[in-house]
């Protein structure tokens, strides 16, 4: 084994790090090399020295404000992440209720709203009368007219009511064409027994 | 105390529980503390990279697939972090370059080496610790997660995303520097 390889190998045995094979190896070497033994020598005193290193030399106070410090950034990186808590959620929803009704009354007045339409109030019979009477006033030609309307409408009420009587069916020439010679023998018996002579003839 | 195991704790923080997160944090804080002080030798620069380690890790506890142990993953983010501020703040640049054969004396003395405990492992450490404090930023990650905080070669390669012969690599790479560096002091206070 060379001496270099022996060094490495005798830092890897400092840090536990040499399997008993290369330690074995790494001892027959040292038997016959004294450089090797000063090194391993100094390096031991080297790791005695290393002891206690790099102590902060800390009080127990100063762990414990150390400690504190942190637990606040922590917290204080939390709230930073945190979801918006309940008050902020009632905030938002509350705000977002008021526009929502802004909105809807916005619309409602620009379209929905219903045109309201200014329907005449119903007159009486007297009352109408009185209107009409008062807007034809000295006029001849509105008062003839009027006397014109209200004639005809007497006439109208009054036209007997045969006028308007349906005309009997008998007479009605189409009625008979559409009848079968049984239908017309039924209606002629039934004459026959009503009217107590030959029925149609 | 909670005694619940790390990776129950942070299956919990992973669904967002900031009380296990926190508990955590108080279980490791003495360890990233350690790793980014002994890279800075800087307190006020190890608290604030210290916080900001956490809070990163807060921050992407749902990232950590716990295939390495929690506190391996924040060993990586303070790495990470560390090497990044020390490259920011060009302080490898300002950093005395490692000579190998300086005389231990050219150095001065450490600002925290104190007379009343100058006992001969008592300088030896503050030795150990500006020779340490002068290794190249990646060396210096790697012995201080090895022979400070004790990790195995395989748990120094996750929190240093390398492979573990790099970090055997590394090691002995370290090791002959501080040797040639403290040669001599080791040498006048002998064995």
């Amino acid at each position: 084994m060379r001496c270099e390889a022996a060094k490495r190998r005798i830092s890897d045995a400092l840090d536990g790090a040499l399997g008993a094979g290369r330690s074995d190896r790494l001892e027959r070497h040292l038997r016959g090399c004294p450089a090797c033994r000063a090194y391993r020598q100094g390096l031991t005193r080297i790791q005695a020295g290393a002891a206690g290193l790099a102590d902060p030399g800390l009080a127990p106070a100063d762990w414990a404000d150390f400690g504190r410090r942190l637990e606040g950034r922590l917290a204080r990186e939390t709230a930073k992440h945190a979801p918006p808590g309940l008050p902020a959620l009632w905030k938002w929803a509350w705000t977002g209720a008021g526009l929502a009704v802004l909105v809807f009354a916005l619309v409602y007045l620009a379209v929905l709203r219903p045109r309201t339409v200014a329907w005449p109030v119903p007159l009486s019979f007297e009352d109408s009368v009185a209107q009409i009477m008062g807007e034809i006033g000295g006029n001849q030609d509105l008062a003839g007219a009027f006397d014109r309307e209200i004639v005809a409408s007497i006439t109208e009420a009054a036209r007997p009511e045969s006028e308007e009587a349906p005309v009997p069916f008998g007479d009605n020439p189409l009625f008979w064409e559409g009848l079968t010679d049984g239908e017309i023998g039924y209606i002629n018996a039934e004459l026959e027994k009503e009217l107590g002579h030959g029925g149609l003839t | 105390m909670d005694e619940r195991p790390d990776d129950v704790l942070v299956e919990e923080a992973r669904r967002g529980a900031v009380e296990a997160f926190s508990e955590l944090a108080r279980r490791h804080q003495q360890r990233v503390y350690r790793l980014i002080y002994g890279m800075t030798r800087n307190h006020s620069d190890a608290d604030d990279l210290s916080q900001e380690v956490f809070l990163t890790a807060f921050r992407s506890i749902s990232g950590f697939n716990g295939r390495s142990a929690f506190y391996t993953w924040l060993y990586r983010i303070a790495v990470n972090q560390t090497l990044n501020f020390l490259k920011k703040r060009g302080r490898e640049k300002d950093r005395a370059g490692f000579h190998e054969n300086l005389p231990y004396g050219d150095q001065g003395r450490a600002a925290a080496y104190s007379p009343e405990g100058n006992s001969i492992l008592g300088e030896l450490q503050v030795r150990v610790a500006e020779a340490v404090a002068a290794l190249p930023a990646h060396f210096r990650a790697s012995f201080l997660l090895v022979a400070d905080q004790g990790l195995s070669h395989a748990e120094a390669a996750r929190a240093l995303g390398c492979s573990e012969n790099t970090v055997s690599w590394r090691m002995h790479k370290a090791r002959k520097l501080l040797q040639a560096r403290l040669k001599l002091y080791l040498n006048e206070v002998g064995p």
